[in-house]
């Protein structure tokens, strides 16, 4: 009873809870409240009488055209741009990995759009792809017919090549972090039975930032839905239908007040992208298994 | 070990079946329940009301506290103002205010302004925001609606709900004169329909085409945003989600909006700047029509100008489906969370009072007018206050002389604005969406159905949204 031992664990329980308390209220204001009252919001009919409606509100928008092609769109462009800049930011950090001269200054040019100001980027995304922009101007000189760029099904590439440019130089410094986390001595051995670079890539390199790819995968996926950002200013809030997301949805809905209908949009895309994870996790650990 | 992990695996299954089958019974429940989502009640009088006074509605909603106060003077009026008119920041706050306030629950018990003033009214409707007016009105023995402009009463129906009732309306209206229109050529009688109008409006407009001494309209250019609605076709039904843009109505709209744009491009120039302008030059022959949507005064004014050595002429702007059009003005609604319903419902009886719409119709009073008001006995009597101050005056310099109105000259003014067809509430959004899609249309930079097109994808994602 009066242990000791017993008494200074009891205090140290305490000390560590008293020292992480302000996280778990950070996380219980700005999360978990929130969220509960969010799974209320989305089961009323209105903010104004909270008359509890069970699931007709999810019936609803799940019928809603508009909000299935927000979800498609959202899913459609994290199925290609997560690849291609993944692709992208590997290949260029391998070259840069060799650390051919001339290294470190291309190495600060693909970081420099991570700290552009949005509405820079943008401005200059205009200049290009605008109906007299420089890309249409290119077009003329070939002699092809000019494009929409910003208000066709080709708004759907500006996006995806907006959000590789402005995102890849994130991705480089982490594959290259992964990359100098290899030992060296795993290079020497294989180097005794072969030279070939490919073997090297295929045997050692990739498997051993498999744990990073994971990592920078989930990353890569949380940048696309920050991208809605640059859609937003490039196209307004109610852009093309090849780029409308699931953030203009939710965002009209905001501008409008229809919290009951931003609530079950939010629940509904928690509840894909729980399950995306989940299964990406799966993966992840039977795949560490058969690698161990 | 192995009977903890049993154990705990029974608790987990236990737990889940508990979860679903509560989330199962609420959803069925809900189901299955009388849905009667306008279950609203009359709430009983309370002590308090709270409004905001926007800039564009200050004034007006101002009056009608005064008149609140003195018959409810136990009641606490919680008020509060955001600028003067003019003042961009005021009505940005008020806006944005407005948002956030209601969005969190809060906000004035009674909603008043102008229509515009809002960014997407149809949104708030959907959101639940309003509670329904008629909630009160058939448990009020007192109120008589036939007094009221029955249409324009009912534009504020929305699913089934009365969201709210405009105060005040608008129409548009022109004025001419027998003598400009037989110089001009043009052939225009209150019978006349919008291709009849088309017709000769492109004609005058090829006709005149490379002067500027004889324009269509003597206010400033036309906008789509004028033109459009008054035609009587919306591009969307917000309540039935249906978009219209697929009708020859709305096409000839369209097709009339571009023959105007093409050929009078006058920028921004406002040629009717000072009082009596639109009659001098309706007068001279510079222009065919004065149109005027937000001041019954200043057409009273330009109608009064000509009487003496004209013969003058009014007539409704004339639309697709051959249907007198009017927007609602000032409008008011009462917010659905409110505890203070019965005191708002009160301050609406107010604003639509004998008293006050009389006092305030057509003529400037406590610093604003309603245009035309919605008590139907108020327009004659504004029309009959604005004649009495303003006959036998007029410009200082002599030019323009406001004559007297005939019995019948008046009844013509009672009927040019008072026999309404339609009230639409613009959808603001859908308008912008139709002229940023068919610019390129008007400018002939685009074919009318790729621009179309672009307008319905807009459309789409917007209604079903």
């Amino acid at each position: 009873m009066n242990n000791p031992k017993s008494k200074l664990l009891k205090r140290d329980s305490l000390t560590g809870f008293l020292f992480s308390l302000p996280s778990i209220a950070g996380m219980l204001v700005f999360f978990l409240i929130p969220f509960v009252i969010c799974i209320i919001l989305s089961l009323t009919d209105s903010i104004s009488s909270m008359n509890f409606v069970g699931i007709d509100n999810y019936l609803d928008i799940i019928s809603s055209r508009t909000f299935r092609l927000a979800v498609w769109n959202t899913f459609k462009f994290i199925l290609v741009a997560v690849p291609l800049i993944m692709i992208f930011s590997l290949i260029i950090a391998l070259f840069l990995y060799q650390k051919l001269a001339g290294f470190e200054f291309f190495r600060s040019i693909f970081v420099f759009p991570l700290v552009l100001p949005v509405s820079s980027v943008i401005l200059f995304f205009q200049l290009v792809f605008a109906e007299n922009g420089f890309a249409n101007d290119f077009l003329t000189l070939l002699g092809l017919p000019v494009k929409n760029w910003l208000d066709s099904s080709s708004s759907f590439t500006v996006l995806v090549i907006l959000y590789i440019w402005k995102n890849c130089g994130y991705n480089i410094i982490l594959f290259l972090a992964a990359l100098n986390s290899i030992p060296k001595v795993h290079y020497e051995a294989v180097e005794m039975d072969t030279d070939s670079k490919i073997k090297k890539l295929i045997y050692i390199t990739l498997p051993m930032i498999r744990p990073y790819v994971f990592f920078i995968l989930v990353i890569s996926v949380i940048n696309t839905f920050k991208s809605f950002k640059e859609a937003y200013i490039l196209c307004g809030n109610y852009p093309n239908e090849n780029i409308y997301m699931i953030q203009h949805f939710m965002n009209n809905n905001f501008q409008n007040l229809n919290y009951t209908r931003l609530s079950v949009g939010a629940i509904l895309i928690f509840a894909i992208i729980f399950v995306l994870i989940f299964i990406l996790l799966k993966f992840r650990k039977n795949g560490d298994a058969e690698y161990d | 070990m192995k009977k903890i992990k049993i154990g705990k695996n029974k608790i987990t299954s236990f737990l889940s079946c508990l979860l679903s089958l509560t989330i199962l019974t609420c959803s069925l429940s809900a189901c299955t329940s009388s849905k009667d989502k306008n279950n609203e009640i009359v709430q009983e009088k309370t002590n308090k009301l709270v409004l905001y006074g926007g800039p564009f509605g200050n004034n007006a909603l101002k009056a009608a506290v005064k008149i609140f106060e003195s018959k409810f003077p136990e009641v606490n009026v919680e008020y509060k103002e955001f600028g003067e008119l003019g003042d961009p920041e005021a009505q940005n706050n008020y806006v944005e205010a407005l948002k956030y306030d209601l969005s969190s629950g809060s906000g004035p018990d009674l909603i008043f302004g102008y229509d515009y003033e809002f960014d997407d009214f149809y949104g708030m409707m959907d959101s639940g925001t309003f509670a329904d007016i008629n909630t009160y009105i058939e448990n009020d023995e007192t109120f008589n609606s036939d007094l009221y402009n029955e249409v324009v009463m009912n534009s504020g129906l929305y699913k089934g709900k009365l969201c709210y009732i405009p105060i005040s309306y608008n129409v548009l209206s022109l004025v001419s004169t027998q003598e400009t229109l037989e110089h001009a050529g043009f052939q225009f009688d209150r019978n006349t329909d919008l291709s009849g109008f088309s017709s000769q409006m492109s004609e005058f407009i090829s006709k005149n085409k490379n002067s500027s001494d004889e324009l269509l309209f003597s206010t400033y250019q036309m906008q789509m945003s004028v033109f459009s609605p008054w035609s009587g076709v919306e591009a969307i039904d917000h309540e039935n989600k249906k978009i219209l843009t697929d009708s020859e109505e709305f096409k000839s709209t369209m097709e009339l909006y571009k023959t105007y744009y093409e050929m009078d491009r006058r920028g921004d120039e406002n040629l009717c700047s000072n009082t009596g302008d639109g009659a001098k030059l309706v007068r001279n022959n510079k222009a065919l029509f004065y149109y005027n949507t937000l001041n019954v005064a200043d057409v009273l004014e330009t109608y009064s100008a000509l009487v003496d050595e004209h013969t003058p002429v009014l007539f409704n702007f004339p639309s697709a489906n051959n249907k007198t059009v009017a927007e609602p003005d000032y409008i008011a609604a009462i917010r659905k969370g409110s505890p203070n319903q019965a005191n708002a419902y009160e301050l609406l009886k107010i604003l639509l009072s004998e008293e006050y719409q009389t006092k305030h119709a057509i003529n400037w009073v406590d610093n604003f007018s309603l245009n035309v008001p919605i008590l139907k006995s108020a327009l004659k009597k504004g029309i009959d206050k604005w004649l009495s101050k303003q006959v036998g005056g007029g410009t200082p310099d002599g030019s323009i002389k406001y004559a007297d109105l005939s019995d019948e000259q008046i009844q013509l003014f009672v009927d040019t604005f008072g026999d309404i067809d339609i009230c639409i509430m613009p959808n603001a959004n859908a308008r912008v969406f139709t002229w940023e899609a068919m610019e390129p249309y008007f400018k002939g930079e685009k074919s009318y159905e790729d621009c179309l097109k672009n307008l319905n994808n807009k459309l789409e994602l917007y209604i079903n949204e």
